[in-house]
């Protein structure tokens, strides 16, 4: 069965941003989907990987047992040979791969533990039954969740480099536009593939670009210092999120086949990156990030 | 699909998606006993039974993900159990899905969302496409509709309320004649690639679906593939109309809950919907039966042919015009059929949700998920290797190792994990409402404290409910929740006032908590209480005010039988204090605070202190 592709979704451009420059740069850490269903999310995670060399997307399901995620001892092989070996788990294969996790705040406590602690040294480390053993297990960590079934811990949401809340398409057109697509992909993929080889090939071709030419994207310390100056304004505390703007930058340049970063970029990257890391009131009526992000937007503008 | 009399409408609509298998999930709901179980043995029969996969309500999550089983007990060298049971699937059914564990139920739904099975050979797993239709029963009385949200068409099982078809229902169990043949079905699928979608339609598609409230952008597609499969159900060549309505039926009203729900009171709030849906309903007819070229019985509301089990709308005849432009109330009308439809799968809290559905639970929350404890040696759901292979260390020398296996392990040695699952509490509020106290700033105070609570809920797993009391009852203004967002639409404005039936307010205090623990038996449901203890008001109103504390000092007691963790704040405050509240609190042998300042703050610590005790001094 055939992905759909990349370029054929309709709209929800943000999502697109910021699945693509964490493709083509890694480092910036991940991004939480937060959004309705039916919003074509996991659609685009899957779909990323057709367009990114050489990843492909792990899953990992909810309600995954600690062995399977972490890798465990292969049992059969002990009780036959006497020989000790690990059975990689989840994370083993998620090295060097987009790890996707639908649904990230109901993922149970002792495994969200897990991946952090995986995601913080980009190691796995196995301690059990007698065993230690590590290996490197650097990866993408795509979350999506719903967020009226909870929230997330804070511990978490700031693990994730960037956050983009989507929204079912309110326009009438586009929707018939979403429809009409599925339809014809539903119908006859090959043909529909077709259609889309020529953007899927382009973005590929953006992308490599943008990852070959990514070491090279200077920013100058005056826009750090605006970053700084930002995260110190908006009571941000983690030093992460600053390290993420900048980050996301010099992607989003790289992105436009820029070897410099400019305001716009730094514009975009706090828009993806800050949101969920911003204290959030839950007892004020008004605590939507919209509200927030534009007053990132005179910020920035200010600042120009 | 004769099996079933009537039901004509839950008939098509499963007819549907054995014509187009986009419609990959699938809910059938009915109240006990209209005919589920026998509509999903209907389904069933059309496909060969190889390809169908029954997921039972005790299914593990190693079943489901096809965990590596080990072959050490088995005599056959290739043991082939270690596939997830999906595996090569091409039909899923669960009957009494609400049963299932909730995260085997979330584990399920997104291995059928993914459609992919991970297969796992030589410890070198690969993802095998999965190309499952998942039928699923629901009970009508199921509270929790969450569960609908699943499913892409939804079909519902109506009982069927006329002696004849009744009778028929008894004599014609066994007839192996179908309404909808095999044949039938296979050439409406044939059909179904050359059914036209005009953009007409797809524009009233898109306006249904918006205009009814649902979120779920999905839903306009899963309408017109559904829209699609009735076209071809019925030779027509193109959608129409008709169809759009009929589908939408399926597809869209059961994923309308949202609007239902709103923070008016509910009583008010149903009657004022029910008005208005009737009105409509009513104009509905009205502008139907003007306009000569719809056929009534489509237009009606879709409700005449499911209850009488008449033939659906005769082909042909189609408005051409009706296609050609959409009436602005087309979509209107549409949008108030759906009501109704979705009015009939969410029925207010009228109908007790009283079941037998208490024993199922008890198996399927043992946590087969969690921190291993320590290694014991009765079975539990897995081996621990290492205490094992310890165990059998010391018999090294005196056993021989049964051929090919290196080590000599014997039944007595094996012990089993003892895993721990982090439980959180369930936390009731029981507040008086009445006029005796200050009562809106309590209960400010009061739902500042949920929020608070809730707010750390996620990370201890807790859930909170919240139960007021005035005049002459009591009432379940927050029912068990962790979620912050459904408490902030629920808590609203509650209104205040009046006598103090504290008996009332215990007793159904005592109800929800036994309640809850006959549902989730670890947790153990801790109430807490802010009174001043001043009872005036009786079981039956009317009573005096010393027959009304005696009344409730016998539940208190009854609730103390029962061994619920109780704290009793005290909301009468300075020199005024008559002691009563901490006389409650004696009878119901739990824990009397006054606090000096009533704040939100202060009652959230409170809480939080008795029940997360270690919390501050770490």
């Amino acid at each position: 069965m055939k992905n759909y592709p990349f370029t054929a979704i309709v709209g929800q451009e943000k999502m697109k941003k910021a699945l693509i420059i964490n493709g083509i740069n890694p480092k910036i850490g991940g991004v939480l989907i937060q959004g309705e269903k039916g919003t074509a999310k996991s659609t685009a995670v899957r779909a990323l990987a057709d367009v990114l060399p050489d990843i492909s997307v792990v899953n990992l399901p909810v309600s995954a047992t600690e062995d399977r995620v972490v890798g465990t001892l292969d049992m059969e092989r002990i009780l036959k040979t006497g020989e000790k070996k690990l059975e990689p788990g989840i994370l083993a294969k998620a090295d060097g791969n987009i790890l996707y996790v639908d649904e990230v705040n109901l993922l149970e406590d002792h495994l969200v533990d897990i991946l952090l602690d995986t995601a913080a040294m980009g190691v796995n480390r196995i301690e059990r039954e007698g065993v230690s053993y590590e290996h490197s297990s650097r990866f993408v960590l795509v979350g999506t969740m719903n967020p009226e079934e909870g929230m997330l811990r804070p511990q978490l949401l700031d693990r994730f480099g960037l956050c983009v809340n989507i929204e079912s398409e309110k326009k009438v057109e586009e929707r018939m536009e979403v429809i009409r697509r599925r339809l014809h992909f539903e119908r006859n993929q090959e043909a529909f593939e077709k259609r889309y080889e020529q953007d899927q090939r382009k973005l590929k071709e953006q992308i490599q670009w943008a990852q070959k030419l990514l070491p090279t994207v200077e920013i100058d310390d005056a826009l750090i210092g605006t970053v700084a100056e930002l995260s110190i304004e908006l009571g941000i505390e983690s030093h992460r999120a600053d390290i993420t703007v900048i980050t996301a930058a010099q992607t989003l340049a790289a992105w436009k086949q820029r070897a410099v970063v400019q305001l716009e970029d730094i514009y975009e990257a706090a828009e993806l990156s800050l949101p969920h890391r911003l204290l959030q009131d839950p007892m004020k009526e008004k605590s939507s990030y919209e509200e927030l992000v534009e007053l990132l937007r005179y910020k920035v503008v200010d600042n120009k | 699909m004769k099996r079933l009399v009537g039901q004509m409408k839950a008939k098509r609509g499963i007819a549907a998606t054995l014509v187009n298998p986009y419609l990959d999930r699938v809910c059938i709901i009915g109240a006990g006993g209209t005919g589920k179980t026998t509509l999903l043995e209907a389904i069933v029969s059309y496909f060969p039974k190889k390809d169908t996969v029954f997921v039972p309500t005790h299914v593990t999550t190693e079943k489901l993900l096809g965990e590596k089983e080990i072959a050490l007990f088995s005599q056959l060298e290739n043991n082939p159990g270690n596939h997830s049971l999906l595996y090569q699937a091409k039909i899923v059914i669960t009957d009494q899905f609400a049963l299932m564990s909730e995260s085997k139920q979330r584990l399920l739904v997104q291995m059928l969302k993914n459609k992919q099975v991970h297969v796992d050979q030589n410890s070198d797993f690969s993802n095998t496409p999965l190309r499952a239709q998942w039928f699923y029963c629901l009970d009508q009385e199921n509270e929790d509709k969450s569960l609908l949200k699943h499913a892409k068409l939804c079909v519902q099982l109506l009982p069927i309320f006329d002696v004849s078809e009744r009778s028929n229902i008894l004599f014609t169990a066994d007839n192996p004649e179908r309404e909808y043949a095999l044949e039938e079905i296979e050439k409406a699928k044939q059909r179904l690639s050359s059914v036209q979608v005009s953009d007409e339609m797809l524009r009233l598609a898109v306006e249904v679906v918006i205009g009814s409230g649902c979120r779920n952008q999905e839903a306009d597609i899963d309408l017109i593939e559904t829209a699609r499969a009735l076209a071809a159900l019925d030779s027509d060549e193109s959608i129409e109309v008709k169809h759009i309505e009929e589908a939408a039926g399926y597809t869209v009203a059961h994923r309308m809950e949202e609007q239902q729900e709103s923070p008016l009171p509910e009583s008010a709030e149903s009657h004022t919907n029910r008005e208005a849906s009737e009105d409509h309903s009513e104009g509905e007819n009205h502008s139907a039966t003007n306009r000569e070229s719809m056929p009534i019985d489509h237009s009606g509301g879709g409700y005449d042919y499911e209850a009488s089990g008449e033939p659906l709308p005769k082909q042909g005849s189609p408005n051409n015009e009706a296609i050609a432009e959409v009436p602005e109330d087309e979509v209107d009308q549409m949008i108030t059929y759906l009501k109704v439809q979705s009015d009939l799968l969410y029925p207010k809290r009228t109908i007790q949700p009283q079941s037998t559905k208490g024993k199922h639970r008890e198996g399927t929350n043992a946590g087969d998920n969690g921190r291993m404890l320590r290694a014991v040696s009765r079975p539990t759901e897995s081996i621990s290797l290492y205490h094992t292979l310890i165990a059998a260390t010391p018999y090294r020398k005196v056993r021989v190792p049964k051929e090919g296996m290196t080590l000599a392990i014997e039944k007595e040695d094996i012990r089993y994990k003892l895993k721990e699952q982090q439980q959180g509490f369930t936390i009731l509020f029981l507040v008086d409402a009445s006029s005796s106290i200050a009562a809106k700033k309590h209960m400010r105070v009061v739902k500042g404290a949920i929020f608070e609570l809730l707010q750390q809920a996620y990370q201890k797993r807790d859930r909170i409910g919240m139960v007021t009391f005035r005049k002459t009852e009591a009432v379940e203004v927050l029912p068990f929740t962790n979620k912050f967002p459904e408490a902030k639409r629920k808590l609203g404005e509650i209104s205040t006032g009046g006598k103090t039936p504290l008996a009332a307010g215990l007793e159904k205090a005592l109800y929800l908590c036994e309640k809850e623990k006959r549902m989730h038996k670890q947790a153990l449901p801790y109430l807490v209480i802010l009174t001043d203890g001043n009872a005036n008001e009786t079981l039956k109103p009317g009573g005096t005010a010393s027959q009304a504390r005696s009344e409730s000092y016998q539940i208190a007691r009854k609730i103390a039988i029962k061994q619920f963790p109780v704290t009793v704040i005290d909301t009468q405050q300075g020199k005024s204090q008559f002691g009563l509240a901490e006389e409650l609190a004696t009878a119901l042998d739990g824990e009397y605070i006054s606090l000096d300042v009533l704040t939100d703050k202060n009652i959230a610590k409170t809480v939080q202190r008795r029940l997360h005790p270690l919390e501050g001094k770490r």
